[in-house]
């Protein structure tokens, strides 16, 4: 009777998790494009984020706030995988060719891709869960596991930088 | 967040670090990011659900045998102590602490205190030496044995 009681409310934890995972995954993988710029990556990152998520399943359905908790994650993986170097740059065969076009909104959407990959990787962090996750100073300090002013500190150095990237970026693909 | 020239980048630097960023930034880089996460430009990937289920049980799976295993070596560790601390014969055939033989045997009543004031243990005088300690006699002091006699 208890084990049967066990299977139930482990096909029941199943079929939540299965839900959310099925409904957020787009949006996770489109996250942590943001953040390693690779979709292939992406995917690798979003796979180890829902199976931390799966493992935890039951106390954050508990807690309450699991789409935050699944962020949380997912940055967090990213530093820790950056830092103990999963990712290496890969090198390629052959070097594209240069386009003489003007920049089209393609050109631009690379030139911002770009000079978001020249920022390091907490800075990136930074920058993703405060502008697109929309997320609070204290949110982000708490996900990054820092203070608020070294939030708002490397936000703000991240902007400035990302700036400055860009209007070099920017400048060369119009002075072409 | 489109700056054409650098110039135009340069002139939106923000002064202070501290400062908070303003909506208009919040709003571009939000863009930005939109463009950049642009769904025509992803490639179609398959659903990783199936995958992180069997991963995120793998996890619990290994969770489990890692508490059961430390739970196990917690409770051989206290095992061990507890037959460390009693010994083979148990508590009832070690013998007690044994009392020095000129203690007297504990009674169960305590006793008074006593009405004199302890005096100071007596020692004996060498040679040449006065104690002077009362009720000690000296070599001097003390009566002769009648075998002196």
């Amino acid at each position: 009777m208890r084990r049967r009681a066990g299977w139930v409310r482990e096909a029941v934890r199943e079929r939540e998790f299965r839900e959310f995972a099925e409904a957020r995954q787009a949006h996770l993988r489109r996250s942590a494009y943001l953040l390693c710029g690779d979709w292939h990556q992406a995917q690798d990152l979003t796979q180890t984020t829902l199976m931390k998520l799966y493992a935890a399943w039951g106390r954050v359905r508990r807690d309450g706030n699991v789409e935050a908790y699944a962020r949380t994650i997912l940055t967090r993986v990213f530093i820790d995988q950056h830092r103990r170097g999963v990712w290496r740059e890969e090198l390629v065969e052959a070097v594209p060719e240069e386009q003489s076009a003007p920049p089209t909104t393609r050109e631009l959407r690379l030139v911002m891709q770009a000079a978001l990959m020249e920022l390091p990787p907490r800075y990136r962090a930074v920058l993703v869960l405060r502008f697109w996750e929309d997320w609070s100073v204290e949110q982000t300090a708490e996900a990054l596991r820092i203070t608020p002013g070294t939030v708002k500190s490397q936000s703000a150095r991240g902007l400035r930088r990302l700036r400055q990237l860009l209007g070099t970026l920017a400048h060369e693909v119009n002075g072409r | 967040m489109r700056w054409e020239t650098r110039r135009e980048a340069e002139r939106e630097v923000e002064p202070g670090m501290g400062r908070e960023t303003s909506e208009r930034d919040s709003a571009a880089l939000q863009r930005a990011f939109a463009e950049i996460v642009d769904d025509s430009a992803a490639p179609s990937l398959p659903s990783v659900t199936d995958a992180a289920v069997a991963g995120g049980r793998r996890i619990r799976r290994r969770r489990a045998v890692a508490s059961a295993g430390s739970a196990l070596a917690v409770a051989a560790l206290a095992v061990t102590v507890a037959v460390g601390l009693t010994g083979p014969g148990g508590s009832e055939g070690r013998p007690g602490p044994a009392a020095p033989p000129s203690d007297p045997p504990p009674s169960a009543t305590p006793t008074p205190p006593s009405e004199v004031a302890p005096s100071e243990i007596p020692t004996p005088a060498r040679n040449g030496e006065h104690s002077g300690a009362p009720g000690v006699p000296s070599a001097e002091s003390a009566p002769p044995s009648p075998g002196f006699r």
